[in-house]
């Protein structure tokens, strides 16, 4: 048991209180931005069930950004993953080797409907469940910062501009 | 009166060149308001004074920029006492009877500082067109945290261009709502983002400005602006935003931001 997480955007999500216009069933139109597929596959991470790693996740996926900026999450209960959806563990290329290795997936096969039946269980089962999170951009310096100190992430591999704006945050 | 820029300085009272008296940075405002009106008056009372009469939404922008923000212009401007503000609108020219509009939306701006700069290129039309195009063809972009858009490099280089005038000018047209929503959000957090002191005073006094909006993505997106900006002046702001936030995920936000530039309060007095 545990969740799986998506990195959102959340001024496309923290808005929809009024789905007085929504039909029964249906989800509002802008979250799907946030479903965007390459090769019909979507970039998620697993989080354990006491949320342990989320913060270590949070980082190393800040680390494969060109600047450092906020994290927006959403994270559904993976019980509640629609049956039909695919997920494959794949290692991702952060900074952070253990958390590339052990946490990240690929939901894969996905179609027109998988993908709205997705964005549905997430707005459903984790928005409305207020599972939604925001890890500012200062806070992410200091976990990338924290995650350095510990060897968790390599800071060689990050990018110039992304290292002159975690100096910068004091 | 015609409304052509060369005209509009009726040379009789032209007591000494205006590059004299006031400084660049207002000149600048100066050419942007005269071109958003297309027509506007000059009185020259005194060697420090001058009235301007410019539309009823730019004139509320220039009068709350200036009495809210620390004047962080061009090295000929000490500080934010040096205009004053008032309704007052003064004619000393029978023939440029302001209308009932111009009078209710005139500021007179005192200015006790005086430049001896070169007169700069006031008339230059170019930030207008430049900044509505950039706003309008960035429509549709999906823009993504951690990234730079097309639309944020542009915005960057545009404020470092033309200072406070873009910041006006951008502050004109997301107050009257002519901007996309998402983009607006997006120009907010890049506002917060640049490293430009010239314009520091003035992008805050528009963050904070923003925070009052009715759309969540613009408050969301001048919160993140200042908290990029990490100035403690936005903090008074940010607090009292926050006890209004009726969106829960906003509110809490706030706080947070509220609590690091407190944090950061903390660092720089020990």
């Amino acid at each position: 048991m545990g969740f799986i997480l998506r990195m959102i955007t959340g001024s496309r999500w923290y808005d929809l209180d009024d789905d007085s216009w929504v039909p029964s069933g249906d989800i509002h139109g802008d979250p799907l931005s946030d479903f965007r597929t390459r090769e019909n596959v979507l970039s998620v991470w697993f989080i354990e069930n006491d949320k342990s790693n989320l913060e270590r996740v949070a980082a190393a996926y800040a680390t494969s950004r060109g600047k450092l900026d906020q994290i927006d999450f959403v994270l559904l209960p993976d019980n509640l993953l629609p049956p039909d959806i695919q997920m494959k563990a794949v290692v991702a290329k952060t900074c952070d080797k253990i958390a590339n290795e052990c946490w990240h997936r690929d939901l894969v096969q996905l179609t027109g409907q998988r993908i709205v039946a997705l964005a549905r269980q997430f707005y459903r089962e984790g928005y409305k469940k207020e599972e939604m999170g925001r890890y500012d951009h200062s806070y992410i310096a200091t976990l990338i910062k924290q995650g350095i100190e510990r060897s968790e992430i390599d800071p060689k591999r990050l990018s110039a501009t992304l290292r002159t704006d975690i100096e910068s945050v004091a | 009166m015609s409304s052509h820029p060369s005209t509009l300085l009726d040379k009789t009272e032209k007591e000494a060149p205006l590059s004299e008296l006031l400084p660049q940075s207002i000149l600048k405002l100066l050419a942007l308001f005269l071109y958003g009106q297309g027509k506007i008056y000059f009185q020259l009372p005194t060697a420090t004074q001058f009235v301007l009469a410019l539309d009823k939404s730019r004139a509320t922008l220039l009068r709350s920029a200036l009495a809210n923000s620390h004047w962080s212009g061009s090295s000929n401007t000490k500080n934010p006492t040096d205009f004053l503000i008032s309704d007052e609108f003064v004619s000393r020219d029978k023939t440029l009877k302001p209308t009932a509009e111009t009078t209710n939306s005139s500021i007179k701006i005192v200015c006790s500082h005086t430049s001896s700069t070169e007169l700069p290129i006031i008339w230059n039309l170019e930030p207008l067109n430049e900044i509505e195009i950039l706003f309008e063809t960035a429509r549709g972009e999906v823009f993504e945290y951690g990234a730079e858009s097309s639309f944020s490099k542009d915005l960057v280089s545009i404020v470092q261009k033309y200072g406070n005038v873009a910041i006006l000018e951008i502050a004109n047209l997301m107050i009257h709502g002519k901007v996309d929503l998402d983009v607006a959000h997006e120009a907010l957090r890049w506002l917060g983002r640049v490293r430009d002191t010239d314009t520091h005073g003035f992008r805050l006094w528009l963050l904070k400005h923003c925070l009052s909006s009715s759309s969540a993505k613009v408050r969301d997106g001048a919160i993140q602006g200042l908290a990029f900006l990490g100035d403690l002046a936005g903090k008074p702001a940010l607090a009292e935003a926050a006890q209004r936030e009726k969106n829960i995920f906003l509110r809490t936000y706030m706080e947070k931001v509220v609590a690091t530039l407190d944090q950061k309060k903390q660092w720089a007095s020990s």
